[in-house]
């Protein structure tokens, strides 16, 4: 199999977080390499919010390193780590509520933007030209993600998987060369998890690296090609989907997983 | 909004901005000119305000903003002999640091002790001005700042004796913001600064620097407070800490949301309107507070967009 | 007065300023704890609890019914009482419709601010009231001799302080206002009526800071901006404490009045004012949570 070859593009070493004295992510090792589909399964509470927080810049670990494309980033800033093409989605549906649905999405273009202070304030023709490349590029991925019909609808009026789409989108927008999704799916219906499941493998044959939360184990199995998994902040399995199906720790974790 | 705002803009309002240079050719009266340049002065301080608002702060410290215009162009002037005309934008830009050198610290805390910090910063900087009589002039404030020196223009001068020449100056200030501000409203900056309120750690994490931002905003808005307050204290020839107090931020703060912080032209209908009205209700001017937090409440009931949304509004209903 | 006397005077003044303080920073406490509001009008229920225990009293509009220390303590009792219902109005029908809305409660409570200090103004005018003494004789504290309003701004601080520690502990209602203020939504699921503990909190924070305005009044005297330092006080010794816990409240307080008290008798008032906000905007750089607060 190619991947083993493929660069690490995220290394997450011995990662810790600490709140209080509860340990809500324990000496987490992690690393996904280029183009894979990597997934992060575990029961409610198990971290996997946390873990994402703490790759992304949002929370500061206790301990613990997280190298990504070969820099370490542990210290970085969220939009520092964005810059560098990690971008995550959340899941809550975080949005710009009040903005329509191609406003969100040229809300992404913001790292890609190309237009100086100046430029921008004084509307110069160059500035013209990067706006209408900036819709461009937003209707493209607007149309990427299946909401064409609900291009110049405020996101808070929107459907909730439209919304999950959208929170996809506007990441996407940002150009990341590593996505992470957090529960891309939840709220779904059977119809919108194949849509969702279809874009994620469309993503990833644009070349994008991927690692997804989800609950969903038919949705998990389905898409990655190396699934870890959580439990109490501490990696308690990796593997292939059938490994992690058939791993007896994982099974107790969940009382009974719904895998199939 | 940006069509119905362009027709407006297109049309109605060249046409009262070309009123305003020609009223003095109609107009003697120096009161008028007094409540105009009122009214134009304190859209210039509201619409700073208003930036930062809209990114979803109440910033208490304008008014100190304002009065560090003040003192440092009348002080420039006064005790230096330096020309108004250089005074002011130094004004502007000394504010400007100040906000910059405030904003970065303060701007990280959550919005109901940012209000604080910034009300504890204005209270500070006013017993600053009234302890250090030597500087600023203590209690009494800063007395005998001199008006702008004459403009030579070939052979007419322009000196600033009576009310007309400042009424052009504040006029074309307020020109001046207007249109910095539109732009920033316009641009993608301002599309960003809006959307920092309604989800900042989404626009963090698609890599928007939100705090970079945030302090832009305050900058900008501190930076037009100096310039309103160099005018101010040269206008009225002194400068005193009792204009500069957190309840004069307040002031700005409830114009802008009376007039509707949505655009560039909500702080300056509340300015006027309100203005306007403390003038009429001038013989019973103890009674005016009452009115104020009267209509504030009354917009923010039942007028959520502030003054400025009434037009949209009455359309509204008209359709149905 | 000698150094000893001066020490000892401005203790006194420490306590009372603090015992005030705290009566008017656990009342910003608790509106902020259960209902999320920062009440910038709180101040103006400060002075009003002082105007209406001056109409009461000194303009002898209550029946007379005995000696002045019983006129004035049922003029602060009924003026506690009005103060208390007026706040019960103004967070019923201009704070409750904006709940959530941090902005705008906060602006709300600006024009409540402007409408009552105006309202003040306009009926008692600008000039300061003296409300005449209702206490005779005074007590000696060492060398010092202490006014018998003194000697009530400390006994009913201290009383009504604990009074309130009481309630919100050991009282069932107490307790459901704790529940609000940590978790809202829970609180309800459990049965718990808010609208209740909404109106409980807000009538019992204006009862306290009116008290303060009533315990106050015959020591300076009353006009209608005499709420505006003590507020910024309050609210200072609130951030120091941490917003939302009482206690920190009781130690804001404490911290605020004493330490005020001694910067001005040794330094200056101007000093002793910065001194406070400069504390303030150190503890929001520094620990934001204040000292008993918690992270959020």
């Amino acid at each position: 199999m190619p991947q083993n070859d493929n660069q690490r593009l995220l290394e997450v070493k011995g990662l810790s977080k600490y709140f209080g004295g509860l340990a809500a992510v324990d000496k987490l090792d992690l690393e996904v390499r280029e183009s894979e589909i990597v997934g992060l399964i575990g029961p409610n509470g198990a971290g996997k919010t946390t873990v994402f927080n703490l790759v992304s810049g949002v929370l500061k670990p206790s301990e613990g390193r997280v190298v990504f494309d070969g820099e370490d980033v542990t210290s970085l800033k969220p939009n520092e780590i964005a810059k560098r093409g990690l971008v995550r989605t959340f899941q809550a549906s975080l949005l710009f509520k009040d903005f329509t649905v191609i406003q969100n999405v040229a809300m992404g273009r913001h790292l890609h933007a190309g237009i100086g202070f100046f430029q921008d304030l004084f509307n110069t023709s160059p500035t013209r030209q990067r706006r209408i490349q900036i819709q461009e590029r937003a209707m493209e991925i607007v149309h990427f993600m299946g909401l064409d019909h609900y291009r110049d609808e405020l996101a808070k009026n929107l459907p909730h998987g439209c919304q999950r789409a959208l929170g996809i989108g506007v990441a996407l927008a940002a150009e990341p060369k590593f996505l992470m999704l957090d529960e891309p799916t939840s709220g779904m219906n059977v119809e919108e998890k194949e849509a969702i499941m279809s874009s994620v493998g469309r993503i990833r044959e644009r070349g994008i690296t991927i690692l997804v939360v989800e609950h969903d184990m038919k949705v998990m199995m389905g898409l990655c090609e190396r699934i870890a998994v959580l439990n109490f902040g501490i990696k308690i399995a990796e593997g292939s989907p059938d490994e992690i199906r058939a791993n007896r720790d994982v099974i107790q974790a969940y009382l009974g997983a719904e895998g199939k | 909004m940006k069509n119905n705002q362009s027709g407006w803009e297109k049309v109605i309002l060249p046409v009262l901005v070309g009123l305003g240079f020609l009223l003095p050719l109609f107009v003697k009266d120096p009161y008028y000119f007094h409540i105009l340049i009122s009214i134009f002065i304190w859209s210039i301080l509201t619409l700073g305000i208003r930036l930062i608002l809209v990114v979803g702060h109440l910033n208490a410290a304008q008014a100190t903003f304002m009065g560090m215009g003040a003192y440092t162009s009348g002080i420039l002037a006064k005790n230096l002999g330096w020309s108004f005309w250089l005074g002011l934008p130094i004004a502007g830009v000394v504010a400007a640091i100040l906000a910059l050198a405030v904003g970065y610290p303060t701007l990280k805390i959550k919005g109901v002790y940012f209000v604080m910090v910034t009300f504890g910063l204005t209270e500070v900087f006013r017993h600053i001005w009234m302890m250090w009589t030597d500087l600023f002039g203590g209690p009494q404030g800063l007395l005998g700042i001199p008006r702008p020196n004459p403009i030579k223009l070939g052979v007419l001068t322009i000196a600033f004796t009576t009310k007309v020449p400042f009424y052009y100056l504040a006029l074309i200030l307020l020109l001046i913001t207007v249109v910095v501000m539109q732009r920033l409203d316009r641009s993608r900056v301002g599309m960003t600064l809006r959307s920092i309120p309604q989800a900042d750690l989404l626009a963090e994490c698609i890599g928007v620097n939100v705090m970079g931002y945030k302090v832009l905003a305050f900058v900008i808005g501190a930076f037009f407070a100096g310039l309103a307050g160099s005018f101010w204290g040269h206008y009225f020839t002194y400068a005193s800490p009792w204009d500069f107090t957190w309840s004069n931020s307040l002031y700005m703060l409830i114009y802008a949301v009376m007039g509707g912080p949505g655009s560039v032209w909500g702080p300056i209908v509340g300015c006027f309107v309100m203005l306007v009205v403390d003038e009429l209700l001038r013989p019973i001017h103890q009674y005016m507070p009452i009115v104020l937090g009267s209509i504030l409440i009354l917009v923010l009931l039942f007028i959520p967009g502030g003054f400025i949304t009434i037009p949209e509004r009455v359309r509204g209903l008209v359709k149905r | 007065m000698g150094p000893e006397q001066m020490l000892i005077q401005t203790f006194v003044n420490g306590i009372m300023s603090s015992l005030i303080l705290i009566l008017i920073a656990s009342g910003l406490c608790l509106i902020f704890g259960i209902m999320r509001i920062v009440n910038f009008a709180h101040g103006e229920f400060y002075m009003l609890g002082g105007f209406g225990a001056w109409i009461l009293f000194a303009e002898k509009l209550l029946p007379q019914m005995g000696a002045p220390t019983v006129q004035y303590i049922m003029a602060i009792i009924l003026s506690m009482v009005l103060v208390g219902l007026l706040g019960v109005i103004v967070e019923r029908f201009l704070f409750r419709p904006f709940f959530g809305n941090l902005e705008a409660t906060m602006i709300v409570s600006f024009g409540v601010m402007l409408i009552l200090q105006a309202a003040a103004l306009v009926s008692f005018g600008v000039r300061d009231k003296s409300f005449g003494s209702p206490f005779s004789g005074s007590f000696k504290l060492a060398t010092i001799s202490l006014s018998g309003e003194r000697m009530a701004v400390v006994f009913c601080g201290v009383i009504l302080i604990f009074a309130m520690y009481l309630f919100i502990q050991r009282t069932r209602l107490g307790k459901a206002m704790r529940a609000v203020a940590q978790d809202m939504e829970a609180a309800s699921v459990q049965g718990i009526n808010i609208g209740l503990c909404f109106t409980l909190g807000m009538g019992i924070s204006c009862a306290l800071a009116a008290v303060g305005g009533a315990l106050m009044g015959p020591i300076f005297y009353v006009n209608p901006y005499m709420g505006v330092e003590p507020i910024m006080k309050a609210f200072v010794a609130v951030i120091l404490g941490g917003m939302g816990s009482l206690p920190g409240a009781v130690i804001g307080g404490f911290f605020v009045g004493m330490g005020e008290s001694f910067v001005t008798t040794y330094v200056g008032a101007h000093v002793a004012m910065m001194v406070v906000f400069l504390i303030m905007i150190g503890v929001f750089l520094l620990r934001p949570a204040g000292i008993l607060g918690h992270e959020e």
